[in-house]
């Protein structure tokens, strides 16, 4: 079970690490992703 | 409260004497054969054949009760041998017992070896307790919630009648089926405290928990196993809530969190404020350019100090190297007032949304505006403030990390009071 829990807790923290390091939040994956490659122009429009 | 659990019930026994040869007999009441395996020590017997408990002790070899009920079988079979704490035993009798309604249920194994003499092997409810008889007694016992013997503290499980319904095999004392006594438990897992009373007299006897695996190999027996979620009246909590290393990932991610704050770059790359009109609606606005110099997150402030109105804003960053757009919807509103429960005040004056790290370039923050100010009339100002940020230091994950490290030691506590509870279910006093 220690063993286990080593594991687990690990992963959460390097996991945490990894994503702040890299600017990423998890509450918000998926802001930005709707639409791509949509220009100034084509919002000027 | 459940009812109280097991005691062996049973005159101490006799003291152990070099091994004798097994002697046998023919069944007074049905001529059956009838083999005393602890030969010398074994004052009551019962037939094979017949199930007649048959008092050995007498040279008439007395009836002691005819033919009991129907026979029955035991998980261990009389003359199943095993080694239990490096002693070998063989199983010479078996008894069967229940509280006084008969709801709890449990069986009395007597083991014997010719040089250590008796123990007791209890199974209840596929639990198993290995009891030895001690010559003592134990002031305050069925008075206090706690006694000291041995060295332990015990501490008080449960309370009621043990009667006997069946027995087979042999017995070192003239066993009946109309046995019944007064019974006290105490536990200090792995060990249990046995009191056990008649108007003659009173049996302390100890007991220490065994895993029915171990009782099962010892006897080579396909015996069952308790389910994790059944706790034995003695057996040792399995389940620890153990903090050491959740503690440990907390202070480490703890550290983490401000070395990855200290490092971010959180610098505020354009902030810029717009006096909406009605004259804005269907426009787009834009932010003036401005240059990441490296890849990270952007984070989108929008302040407006709104007076029960709303405000929509759909915007996008758009990197004008490469016209690659991500999309922010942002929505404000606020609203105030008075009612007859006083004051009230819902929404807020501000709003912000966080973008995945984008790459280094220019970029222009493009905004459409929606808001209720564009359909009234005369139309006023409404101020509206957006800040940008870059680099900016993430909160949520380390929150979100916590909370997923703390599920440990919340889930360890959660299945020791489950075990505790099943445990102090057997428990309790039995009127």
């Amino acid at each position: 079970m220690s063993k286990l829990q080593m594991i687990y807790a690990m992963l959460v923290v390097l996991g945490m690490s990894a994503a702040n390091f890299n600017g990423y939040a998890v509450t918000a994956m998926f802001n930005g992703k709707q639409a791509a490659n949509r220009g100034v122009n084509e919002y000027h429009k | 409260m459940g009812e109280p659990s097991i005691l062996p019930s049973a005159a101490p026994a006799p003291p152990p004497r070099a091994p004798g040869k097994p002697r046998t007999f023919a069944c007074p009441n049905c001529g059956g054969s009838v083999t005393l395996r602890a030969a010398g020590q074994s004052i009551s017997a019962t037939c094979s054949q017949c199930s007649s408990l048959i008092d050995v002790a007498d040279e008439n070899l007395r009836i002691i009760e005819a033919a009991q009920s129907a026979m029955q079988d035991a998980e261990i079979p009389i003359g199943a041998r095993a080694r239990l704490g490096d002693i070998e035993w063989e199983v010479v009798g078996f008894m069967r017992r229940s509280d006084g309604p008969g709801d709890f249920r449990w069986t009395e194994y007597l083991l014997f070896n010719p040089y250590q003499g008796y123990r007791f092997l209890v199974e209840e409810y596929d639990h198993w307790t290995l009891v030895k008889m001690l010559n003592r007694d134990v002031p305050g016992a069925g008075d206090k919630g706690w006694v000291t013997a041995m060295g332990r503290t015990y501490q008080f499980f449960g309370k009621g009648m043990a009667r006997t319904t069946y027995v087979a095999g042999e017995f070192f004392w003239r066993a009946s089926t109309s046995d019944v006594t007064a019974a006290i438990d105490y536990i200090a897992p792995p060990y249990r405290l046995m009191v056990e009373m008649t108007n003659e007299e009173i049996i302390v006897s100890e007991g220490e928990y065994l895993d029915a695996r171990l009782v099962a190999a010892a006897f080579k027996l396909p015996l069952r196993i308790p389910s994790s979620f059944s706790a034995g009246a003695s057996q040792v909590n399995p389940y620890k809530a153990s903090f050491k290393v959740i503690m440990a990932a907390v202070v480490a991610g703890t550290l983490l969190q401000f070395v990855s704050m200290a490092m971010s770059e959180n610098s505020l790359v354009s902030a810029q404020t717009y006096d909406l009109t009605a004259a804005d609606k269907g426009k787009t606005l834009s932010s003036g350019p401005f240059r990441l110099e490296k890849e990270g997150n952007v984070e989108i402030e929008a302040i407006s100090y709104l007076s029960n109105d709303w405000l929509e804003l759909d915007m996008a960053l758009v990197n004008m190297d490469t016209n690659q757009g991500y999309p922010v919807f942002q929505a404000l509103e606020h609203y105030s007032g008075q009612d007859s429960d006083g004051s009230w005040e819902e929404g807020g004056y501000e709003k912000t949304s966080l973008l995945p790290p984008v790459p280094p370039g220019n970029y222009q923050l493009l905004i459409e505006p929606d808001a209720g100010l564009f359909s009234k009339a005369p139309s006023p100002v409404q101020r509206l403030t957006i800040s940008v940020r870059h680099g900016v230091p993430v909160w949520s994950n380390y929150l979100i990390a916590m909370a997923l490290l703390l599920v440990v030691p919340a889930f360890g506590i959660a299945r020791r009071s489950m075990f505790e509870k099943s445990r102090w279910e057997k428990g309790g006093v039995a009127e």
